[in-house]
């Protein structure tokens, strides 16, 4: 290697420090302009404060959640899965939390290394909003395609299928049809109770065309859905799968029906 | 469903058609620190678009400066798009595709197939702004800019007052 160490830590030290400037806000707070941006161009807010003891307080004084609820319900930070990742980013990065307001206490000799901490957990707490519904189903559509073409191979599935000798079929949407042993089967993915109801209806009306198929309900999370909406489903279906986990249950009960 | 097909034509069109408040007396709620209103928003042409405008303000000593208001467009899928967003001056934003920053000032974010093509969040680019000075004069320019009706606001200019009163 020809690169001159000592060069390449100058060079990058003094890139680093033209990247972080302090400048006084009011009486009580310096902000700190970081490299750190939210993926709209606006940068983390970062403010110093002097604390008792000779501790410095680095703190977002609240704006990173204010930030991320423009688009996103931020109570559910706290809630389920992402609740568990959120206290986990906080106890991974030492992040203190008081009433929303993010910070890390530090003696001044550790100011850059927090600095960076800061901006590490406020990234991964910002990455929590990759983890909405929207997200979830798309990943779930995602997921179920990729298992099925594992099961039973890409050529017997049919994508998007329509039932052209039913009327309006293009109303009627079948997820998935595939090449069944004794009949079509119809698979249905459902993320949500949205899709539970439409799916509802769309067996409803293949039933009333009086055409012969087998049906086979593969839902994210069964439990999510209503009582009702289920036992209407139930009514209406064939054989359910209640996540995606159980792969050894879809594989059998696919593998059963298709040739 | 994605946004990468959302063009420019689209955008305009979003922006530009007549919306109405539909719970203007949505009430303040405090939480994490910051003050939150969100107003659901429909358009009242025979398009279907559903909307949110939400309002932000931070309550922390020394944070006045810290708000945005903003107009979100919710897909069909749930998936939302900020549209444009109003700033306050707490923070030095980054154009990241024209590489400039605007210093501590109020400025607009728009949304542009620009930056969605890109692979960079729908409203990266933003303005400075001389129109509003306070949370209540950006969301006067908010409704105005983007056609929604329903809800009194008054302008930082107090020469443009009531021009969108609840009807």
């Amino acid at each position: 290697m020809n690169l001159d160490i000592n060069k390449l830590q100058d060079s990058l030290c003094s890139i680093l420090c033209a990247e972080v400037k302090i400048n006084p806000r009011n009486e009580n707070l310096l902000s700190v302009e970081t490299p750190f941006f939210f993926a709209d161009g606006d940068p983390y807010q970062l403010y110093i404060r002097e604390m008792p003891g000779g501790v410095i307080r680095l703190t977002d004084m609240g704006h990173t959640l204010m930030h991320l609820s423009y688009e996103n319900d931020i109570d559910k930070f706290r809630e389920g899965t992402r609740g568990k990742l959120f206290e986990q980013i906080k106890f991974e990065t030492s992040l203190s939390e008081d009433n929303g307001e993010f910070f890390i206490e530090t003696p001044l000799e550790n100011l850059g290394f927090n600095l960076f901490r800061m901006g590490q957990a406020l990234t991964k707490i910002n990455d929590l909003t990759f983890l909405n519904r929207a997200r979830a189903e798309s990943t779930f559509y995602e997921d179920l395609q990729e298992q099925l073409y594992r099961i039973v191979g890409k050529e017997k599935v049919q994508k998007d299928f329509y039932l052209d000798e039913m009327e309006y079929s293009r109303d009627y949407p079948i997820d998935y049809r595939i090449v069944g042993k004794h009949l079509p089967l119809f698979l249905f993915g459902i993320p949500n109770r949205d899709k539970a109801r439409l799916t509802t209806i769309i067996l409803e009306r293949l039933l009333r065309t009086k055409i012969d198929f087998d049906s086979l309900l593969i839902f994210s999370d069964q439990s999510t859905i209503g009582k009702q909406d289920l036992a209407r489903l139930t009514n209406a279906g064939g054989e359910m799968i209640a996540s995606l986990d159980a792969e050894a249950d879809i594989s059998r009960k696919l593998l059963r029906k298709v040739i | 469903m994605s946004f990468e097909s959302l063009t420019d034509d689209k955008i305009a069109d979003l922006i530009n058609c007549q919306k109405r408040l539909t719970n203007p007396q949505a009430r303040v709620v405090i939480k994490d620190g910051h003050e939150q209103i969100n107003f659901n928003v429909i358009a009242t042409d025979d398009s279907g678009y559903k909307f949110e405008v939400y309002k932000r303000k931070n309550t922390r000593d020394g944070m006045d400066d810290d708000f945005s208001c903003g107009l979100l467009w919710i897909s069909p899928n749930g998936e939302v798009l900020t549209l444009r967003r109003y700033n306050g001056s707490s923070h030095n934003h980054r154009n990241q595709l024209e590489k400039n920053q605007l210093g501590s000032t109020h400025h607009i974010h728009f949304a542009s197939e620009k930056y969605i093509k890109a692979n960079k969040k729908a409203e990266g680019f933003a303005e400075p702004s001389t129109r509003y000075k306070t949370l209540d004069g950006a969301l006067h320019c908010l409704l105005s800019d983007c056609n929604i009706s329903g809800l009194k606001t008054v302008s930082d200019d107090t020469s443009q007052t009531f021009l969108f009163e609840i009807q």
